[in-house]
């Protein structure tokens, strides 16, 4: 029977002119995101591997610097170029990638990112990245919506509905029915764009097919397929309520615009503001004051002293900054962090929160990703500083001009953290369409 | 007549349901982004003087003005009042930059306090009209013509002696001011909040930025309200009408403005930054190593001598920085042309959305655009090239001024003065230029109008009443 009625439900709907405009779209939409995308990754990823070997030879070069002469010809003329990974799965879900800086040029003095002033399209960060978070975000949970706003409205304002009902069909049945029919026929279409999306970086060249990739691919399909269920429900809710369909169409399109569109940046920056953290360029600061404390009283040594205390007392003062540096660098990241995960648990009782944090987490592109990030790069100075204080061998130099971006945690741990978004859109499913059942066993059929 | 129609169309919605829905909407959405961008604007500027006030202690705290030379000055970026409307999508409201005579001007991500804040939009007023607002367009206009046809109205008020423009343009304009009543209500609210809550000292520029970045977003309303109307003339069914029209938004507002620097960047790729860097690397190189050369002369064991030699010395050094600054600009120079190229391909394919005219037009009128890295930029490097000026000149002029001093027969002098460094100054473009930066995408947006005007009204004068 439940069969009979998603067949007729699914029927119903393919033969429509927008179900075929929308599989159009998405279709069309994905492939052409998906295809952009995959070209700007193995742009970035010809970009690393030239930039690699280019800094390979001007670091070893640097080195010789850092291994022979004093400290001042080292910040004076050299420093080391470090490139860095693009993130594996960033075709898919660009995440914080796109802000993280993919050339770095540190020296004792400065540590700056080299593309971040002019080597970028300003346009990028205007416009979003198609990538299929923000596809899936907006544009799939929008036709979600405008194909299951009429469900229940739709049959009852053409008396069909009517006529289903008399013949001895029970009413859940008939409202699951309508939901696996209509959610079926929006998944195919998201499906089959991502798959035919998938195979713009496998027929490239650009990934290589492997377990843990399949696995990544399925879970974000996952993930999206959630997501879009929770619009589905709000569509087929919104229509069991509603007298007619412009009223429920109304309806639906505004909730949609308030979750997807206007909350989530105020959630997340209502939240952050409620654990303040520290600035980078107060953390700068910091450092400057340590610096300039230590150098101050290196001045206020005796001049009278023999030479080798003083060499003592410098050093003693030297490693003194360093302990505060460290310290102070331990107190950033933790009320980063503290900011971060707070704004992130806010944010995730959203739908769209959720979705975010689920594929980005997936494809390791999210604030874990940019955390650790942030701790290579430290580390890297904190290597340099080593090198250039203590010498080392010449190809410790030129192992600097790469940073693999490390990965945040294993695949299944991300899978753990990301199930708990899956779990949250599965409940607001599953409440949307208790709530729909409970209004649609009420209603009048007419 | 026309005034009935108006007074008729107006009424029609403000009693509506979706009316009260999408004013509330709208109203919420406007302020709540206002007083939310006033709340992290001012926490901005607390840290933002902060910052200033320890920017400068630190270039006091150099024991010598060569120090400016690797140590540098940080600099920050004046507030831009209007990133309270539209904030820069790259830096938010605070931009803080370090500028040394070494190596080229370096953005600090002051502005970074969360890295979540960028994986969920802004919602600042740009994003409020161009998603939201655009979308209550569409609500208030998809069943302009079709909804009466399907209930019949239409015939009866043809069969007064209505001519039909005149029945359409009563739907535009009752429909229109329905649609932007809520909207201004918030806009003048949320101004009084701003002006009344919040001491920013917003000035006349900031003001009729608001003015015209309102004015262009109702161009961009109005267009969105054309093609919807425009939409319900030929298509039968309101439902299908409000579908076709949602596949339209969707591809209009969503997807064409985010595929366009991608596909740009396919048609017109520019040179990865490592080859960049490697150019400049190699001339620095090169410049360095000629300057060494031509230092390559013992300083003179004699004091006086001594002075005369350092303040040549300086003056070598100066100008191989500046040589390199040179260098390194004319460089960047041709790597801006590509990028200009690629820019310009970015925006051209993008403008076949009217959201993303409206983008560009907001990005050019609150001063975040394109245009302004490129200009701010600019000013980067003429105040590395004054600092570099600056540290290398005072001390060459007091060597000098010491060795006449002691061929009066004077004592050496200490002439250092730290507190007399240059200070950044900048200064956003006047009003004009950034409206006749936003020009071409207004005529773009009013080409829009008259197009969905011109064929709403064609479609409507030749169809059938029922």
């Amino acid at each position: 029977m439940l069969i009979s009625l998603i067949l007729k439900e699914l029927r119903a709907h393919v033969l429509t002119a927008r179900f075929q405009a929308i599989l159009v779209l998405q279709v069309v939409s994905l492939a052409a995101g998906f295809g952009l995308m995959t070209e700007n990754y193995q742009t970035r990823q010809e970009a690393f591997h030239s930039s690699r070997e280019i800094h390979r030879r001007e670091n070893e070069h640097a080195f010789h610097v850092i291994n022979g002469t004093e400290e001042y010809e080292l910040h004076d003329l050299q420093g080391v170029y470090v490139a860095r990974t693009p993130a594996p799965m960033s075709w898919a879900v660009r995440g914080l990638e796109s802000w993280l800086p993919s050339e770095l040029h540190l020296s004792l003095r400065h540590s700056r990112s080299i593309d971040g002033a002019i080597y970028r399209n300003p346009l990028t960060s205007r416009f979003p990245a198609p990538d299929l978070l923000y596809l899936s975000l907006y544009l799939l949970s929008l036709l979600a919506v405008v194909l299951s706003f009429d469900s229940v409205t739709g049959e009852r304002e053409q008396g069909t509905l009517q006529l289903v009902l008399t013949q001895a069909v029970p009413r859940h049945q008939l409202l699951l029915g309508k939901w696996i029919g209509g959610f079926v026929a929006l998944g195919i279409g998201s499906v089959i764009g991502v798959l035919v999306g998938v195979l713009f970086p496998l027929l490239s060249g650009a990934v290589a097919m492997s377990w843990s990739w399949i696995i990544s691919i399925s879970a974000l399909l996952v993930g999206i397929l959630l997501y879009l269920a929770v619009f589905s429900s709000l569509g087929l809710l919104v229509s069991c309520i509603a007298q007619n369909s412009s009223t429920a169409l109304v309806v639906a399109l505004l909730t949609w615009a308030v979750s997807t569109l206007v909350l989530p940046g105020p959630v997340r920056e209502m939240a952050a503001q409620q654990s303040p953290a520290l600035s980078k360029a107060e953390l700068l600061a910091q450092y400057q004051e340590f610096e300039k404390e230590r150098k101050d009283a290196i001045w206020a040594l005796p001049w009278n002293e023999k030479p080798e205390w003083s060499r003592e007392r410098e050093r003693f003062l030297k490693e003194n900054e360093h302990q505060r540096r460290v310290a102070a660098t331990e107190e950033y990241e933790n009320r980063l962090l503290q900011q971060t995960s707070l704004a992130r648990a806010a944010s995730r009782f959203l739908p769209a929160g959720a979705l975010t944090n689920a594929l980005t987490t997936i494809a390791d592109t999210g604030v874990d990703m940019a955390l650790a990030f942030g701790s290579a790069e430290r580390q890297l100075v904190a290597t340099l500083e080593t090198l250039a204080s203590e010498g080392g061998e010449t190809n410790a130099a030129a192992d600097l001009s790469e940073l693999r971006l490390p990965s945040s945690a294993p695949l299944a741990a991300r899978l753990t953290e990301a199930s708990i978004d899956f779990a949250i859109l599965c409940l607001y499913s599953i409440l949307l369409f208790l709530a729909a059942h409970a209004s649609f066993l009420r209603r009048d059929i007419l | 007549m026309l005034s009935l129609l108006i007074r008729r169309e107006l009424l029609g919605h403000l009693r509506s349901f979706r009316f009260a829905a999408a004013s509330i909407l709208c109203f919420a959405a406007v302020l709540g982004s206002i007083v939310l961008s006033a709340l992290s604007y001012d926490a901005a500027r607390t840290e933002r003087n902060a910052l200033v006030a320890q920017h400068h202690q630190e270039v006091l705290s150099y024991y010598a003005w060569t120090p400016l030379m690797w140590g540098g000055v940080r600099i920050d970026k004046p507030l831009n009042p209007m990133s309270l409307f539209t904030r820069d999508p790259d830096r938010g409201h605070l931009t803080v930059a370090s500028v040394n005579a070494y190596w080229e001007p370096t953005f600090i991500d002051a502005g970074l306090q969360n890295p979540l804040s960028r994986l969920t939009t802004t919602v600042d007023l740009e994003f409020i009209a161009v998603a939201v607002l655009s979308l209550l367009a569409i609500v208030f206009s998809y069943d302009a013509v079709c909804g009466e046809r399907e209930q019949g109205t239409l015939r009866l008020a043809l069969s007064y002696s209505v001519s039909r423009g005149h029945f359409l343009i009563g739907k535009w304009i009752g429909g229109f001011l329905a649609l932007a009543a809520p909207y201004l209500t918030a806009l003048v609210c949320g101004s009084l909040v701003l002006s009344l809550g919040f001491d920013f000292g917003l000035d006349a520029t900031a003001w009729a930025g608001l003015a015209l970045l309102t004015m262009a977003s109702l161009l961009y309303l109005l267009a969105i309200f054309g093609l919807g109307v425009c939409v319900s003339t030929f298509v039968r069914p309101s439902t299908t009408s409000i579908v076709l029209l949602l596949l339209i938004w969707s591809m209009a507002v969503i997807v064409v403005p985010s595929l366009a620097p991608y596909a740009a960047a396919h048609l017109s790729p520019v040179p990865s930054p490592g080859q960049i860097e490697k150019q400049k690397q190699a001339n620095r190189r090169d410049i360095e190593t000629r300057t060494l050369r031509a230092r390559d002369r013992k300083p003179p064991s004699e004091f006086d001598a001594w002075l005369l030699w350092a303040a040549w010395s300086n003056g070598v050094r100066r100008d191989q920085f500046l040589e390199q600054m040179d260098m390194a600009e004319n460089i960047n120079e041709r790597f801006r042309r590509d990028m200009t190229r690629q820019i310009d391909i970015a925006m051209h394919l993008s403008r076949i959305s009217p959201a993303a005219s409206f983008r560009l037009i907001a990005a050019g009128l609150s001063a975040t655009g394109p245009r302004e890295t490129d200009r701010f930029w600019q000013a980067l490097v003429d105040y590395r090239r004054q600092i570099c000026r600056f540290a290398y000149d005072s001390w060459a002029e007091m060597a000098t001024n010491n060795h006449k001093r002691r061929l009066a027969g004077l004592g050496v002098q200490s002439t250092y003065h730290i507190d007399s460094y240059p200070r950044f100054d900048y200064r956003y473009v006047s009003l004009e230029e950034r409206l006749e930066e936003a020009l071409s995408d207004i005529l773009l947006l009013c080409l829009w109008c008259a197009l969905f005007l011109i064929a709403g009204y064609a479609v409507f004068s030749r169809g059938d009443v029922t």
